[in-house]
């Protein structure tokens, strides 16, 4: 049984996010770098399936250098191996793109039974890599998991949907993505974190994908970020003090001239 | 109010920008361990994710749980039970331990490290698994094999507990008045009968582990009075059967347990050994070197107990930090007289402004201090150069009671400030200051009162090896003083520091003279002698900020010169922009603030001692007692 991770690098989620005005990203200076929440679900998972079943968890992720850091907390916590895709070329991938590498290093990687991956990262919360992958490879899929039980040839699943959950089987391969409630993701222990450091990671670009120019990152892109912005600061609320009948005329009136909701 | 927060960007800069871990990594020892810098940071990173995920959350709850004893079984807060297999499966209970009998073998600097953290997120807990450690160390260094192999692997997986045994009613400072003897048994080699009491036990008994390991220090009959007659013995809550499991009663008892001002999570036991004449304990070493060994547990505990301190006022002053930016009250200094005027945070009140620095100041000062030290015993254990080891293991000696002494008496002043910090919240179990300061006041307590650490570095630590080591260690802060003062942003400092540091040494020399003295001015020392260590935590805590703010002076310029911030509106720009701007200036800021507002204490003690009044001694006091 091989299981595949999809793992990004995100910022810890207590970080206060800074926009600078006309970047289209984040102020990514002084900020800590994590294992995406949901991903860890996702991890977890692939490790209690092969502790169960035996087989191995490869992880993959397509991210700079720095995003060794997550990597190296998956395979301490148990994943056996790693695939980290970088380069120029992926520069500015979108979701479209970053699916189409992560698809290309699947099935380079070929045999699997399973991908697993986060039902959303927690820094831009598009919540679209994990299907897209599917869809690429030509594979079913179910997002908002939150049980698995893997049988012969399928997995059984539960999931989340709108005011119920829903339980259905799925054929392997396919992917799942991570919700929580799936499990309790383990702490990377030391011997673990130790022993990560002489697990193998593979780093690929996109030449070794077979992927063109215009297939991966800006070039490969759907989408671009045109701009960023921070919400609008919230005004300072208006308290009203006086006996009832004087204060509700004058709040009235302010609903319906200023707020105009009345 | 479950969260736990650290400055983890200061924690990085002192591990990575100012003590750098890349020569601890070519030490042989963790060459061959194969630790690099990444993978030490990793593991800071995890331990501060339990920290903050597991032990955080249940610090209020094992407080307000507290201990207990329900007809003589201790029982620990259930909210701890858990979370303690975590920990100890995961290996933070034997971090720097021996890898031989299943200890992670890491550099004491990680332990530092996330010590903070555990003790920041949770004291009471983190104390269980943190004395097992150092118990288990003791034999580790001073155990037979056959005690090695028995006690050791069990105690580093935390399936046992460890505990140290030392006071007794009438025996606490004092030591070598301890009663608890030890009887030969016949025809049992190393094995003893251990009659006795012992008191404020920290983790005395636990209802988590399968059995407690206690290090207990006993006299044999016959043997010389004080401290020169004192055995340690392994004593075993249930006896050890022949396969090594854990078996009947060792006739341990604990009557009773202490209600204390804080850390209620963590028993404080009083334990009876052999009220049934069937307690066996074995001997450690040599008979009459029990307080050796067990110097060697204290010192670790004295550490720890420093670093516990620091912790939680660095938690403390992160709470009125975030406090102060939200909590909104009276307007700017600047307005006082427009009845209109905005309402701002209280952040942005001087005298707020001045408790925040002062916090940060001396929880970065006592940072830098510990994780010095914490590499300090790194190079004394495991430098590869013999002159280097024994210099480092001198440094260590030496600044043990500093560490200790200082960082637990600040560190209760540092969480009673952020308690200030809140108002009338603060004093109020809702926040976590409240827990923090209550928690944090035993730490200048146990271990050894500060007193007797002053006494220690007084009558022990300067004058250890004809004063040598004290003369090694100011010829290195010389040096580097040195280096400060040739750099421009931090040469006032460097002057201020070196000031203080030939005052503290005209105190020191003062001292040595008037234990000549036949007057009461012979009590000057003694009387003054927490004056003194003071002093040298102040300036040491100075000096370390000094250094550190050279550092982040030049990568704060390097900013500044790469974002082309060339005049003041620039710069304040920047600082609003750049996080990392930000923090180095802040550094630099924090330094200055320490040399102006905080480093002076050392020049008023100084006179204060100079003056040689013994006012104190004389018939003063009203008698109380008949």
């Amino acid at each position: 049984m091989k299981t595949i991770v999809l793992i990004k690098q995100v910022p810890d989620t207590e970080t206060k996010v800074k926009v600078n005005p006309g970047e289209t990203d984040i102020n990514r200076e002084g900020i800590n770098l994590v294992l995406n929440p949901y991903d860890e679900f996702a991890a977890e998972e692939a490790i209690k399936i092969k502790e169960a079943k035996g087989g191995e968890v490869v992880v993959c992720t397509l991210g700079e250098k720095k995003a060794e850091e997550a990597i190296r907390t998956a395979l301490a916590m148990g994943a056996d191996r790693a695939i980290r895709l970088d380069g120029e070329a992926f520069a500015g991938s979108d979701n479209y793109a970053t699916a189409k590498a992560l698809a290309k290093a699947i099935e380079k990687e070929g045999d699997y039974d399973l991908i697993l991956c986060g039902k959303q990262a927690v820094d831009d919360d598009s919540a679209q890599v994990g299907t897209l992958v599917a869809e690429m490879l030509g594979i079913p899929s179910a997002s908002l998991v939150i049980n698995c039980e893997v049988g012969d040839g399928s997995v059984t699943i539960t999931r989340e949907i709108e005011g119920g959950n829903q339980e259905l089987e799925i054929a392997m391969p396919c992917l799942l993505t991570a919700q929580k409630g799936l499990n309790e993701p383990r702490y990377p222990s030391l011997p673990g974190i130790m022993k990560a450091k002489r697990k193998k990671l593979d780093v690929l670009s996109a030449g070794d994908l077979g992927l063109g120019a215009d297939e991966a990152g800006a070039a490969g892109s759907k989408t671009a970020i045109k701009e960023l912005s921070m919400p609008p600061e919230r005004k300072a609320g208006q308290v009203f003090e006086g006996e009832p009948e004087e204060i509700v005329p004058k709040v009235a009136q302010l609903l319906r001239e200023e707020a105009k909701v009345i | 109010m479950a969260d736990y927060k650290v400055d983890l960007r200061d924690v990085k800069f002192v591990l990575n920008e100012y003590l750098g871990l890349e020569k601890l990594c070519e030490f042989s020892r963790f060459k061959e361990l194969d630790f690099d810098a990444d993978m030490l940071n990793d593991m800071m990173q995890q331990g501060l994710k339990f920290a903050q995920e597991t032990l955080a959350p249940i610090n209020k709850e094992g407080d307000e749980a507290g201990a207990k004893n329900e007809n003589g079984q201790v029982i620990v807060p259930k909210c701890y039970h858990e979370p303690y297999w975590t920990y100890v499966n995961n290996g933070w209970g034997a971090t720097t331990s021996n890898p031989e009998y299943g200890g992670m073998g890491l550099p004491e600097i990680i332990n530092t490290c996330v010590g903070e953290f555990f003790s920041g997120s949770n004291c009471s807990f983190a104390m269980m698994p943190g004395l097992t450690k150092s118990a288990a160390y003791v034999i580790d260094s001073c155990g037979s094999d056959e005690q090695k192999e028995k006690y050791l692997e069990k105690m580093y997986t935390g399936v046992w507990a460890g505990t140290m045994c030392l006071t007794e009613p009438q025996a606490g400072s004092d030591v070598g008045a301890s009663k608890t003897m030890a009887y030969p048994i016949e025809g049992k080699e190393n094995c003893y009968k251990i009659v006795g009491n012992k008191q404020f036990i920290t983790f005395g008994d636990n209802n988590i582990t399968e059995n407690v390991i206690h290090l207990v220090l006993a006299r044999t009959p016959g043997a010389p009075a004080g401290t020169r007659g004192i055995g340690l013995f392994i004593v075993p809550r249930n006896k050890i059967n022949e396969d090594g499991s854990s078996g009947e009663s060792n006739d341990v008892a604990c009557p009773s347990i202490e209600h204390k001002m804080g850390i209620h999570g963590s028993p404080t036991c009083v334990l009876n050994f052999g009220d049934n004449d069937n307690c066996e304990g074995e001997l450690i070493g040599d008979i009459y070197s029990g307080m050796k060994y067990m110097f060697i547990m204290m010192n670790e505990e004295r550490l720890m107990v420093g670093m516990q301190g620091m912790a939680m006022a660095g938690a403390a002053y992160m709470a009125a930090l975030k406090y102060s930016q939200e909590r909104q009250q009276g307007c700017h200094i600047t307005k006082m007289r427009e009845p209109d005027a905005p309402k701002v945070t209280i952040d942005q009140h001087p005298d707020v402004r001045r408790m925040l620095m002062t916090m940060k100041a001396y929880t970065e000062g006592m940072r830098a201090l510990l994780y010095t030290t914490g590499q300090y015993i790194d190079y004394g254990h495991w430098s590869d150069d013999e002159e280097e080891k024994k210099k480092y293991s001198g440094f260590v000696e030496l600044l043990t009671p500093i560490c200790k002494a200082y960082c637990s008496d600040t560190a209760f002043r540092v969480t009673e400030m952020a308690m200030q910090t809140h108002g009338g919240y603060g004093y109020c179990s809702e926040y976590p200051v409240e827990q923090y300061c209550s928690d944090t006041k035993i730490t200048s307590i146990y271990e050894g009162t500060n007193a007797i650490q002053a006494l220690d570095l007084l009558g022990r630590k300067l004058p250890m090896k004809g004063g040598s080591v004290m003369m090694s260690f100011v010829q290195e802060i010389n040096e580097r003083l040195g280096k400060l003062k040739d750099n421009e942003a931090t040469a006032d400092m460097a002057a201020r520091l070196s000031d203080a540091l030939n005052k503290t040494q005209a105190v020191i020399m003062k001292f040595m003279g008037l234990s000549k003295e036949k007057s009461l001015q012979a009590y000057v020392p003694f009387i003054n002698a927490c004056d003194l260590l003071e002093m040298l935590g102040d300036f040491l805590c100075g000096f370390f900020l000094a250094e550190e703010a050279a550092i982040a002076d030049g990568k704060f310029k390097a900013i500044c010169a790469e974002k082309g911030a060339s005049d003041d509106a620039a710069v304040a720009a920047l600082l609003k922009d750049s996080e990392e701007a930000k923090f180095y200036y802040s550094k630099v800021q924090t330094a200055d603030f320490f040399m102006n507002n905080l480093l002076p204490r050392v020049h008023w003690k100084e006179s204060a001692i100079n003056n040689l009044n013994t006012a104190c001694m004389n018939d003063v006091f009203p008698n109380l007692v008949d």
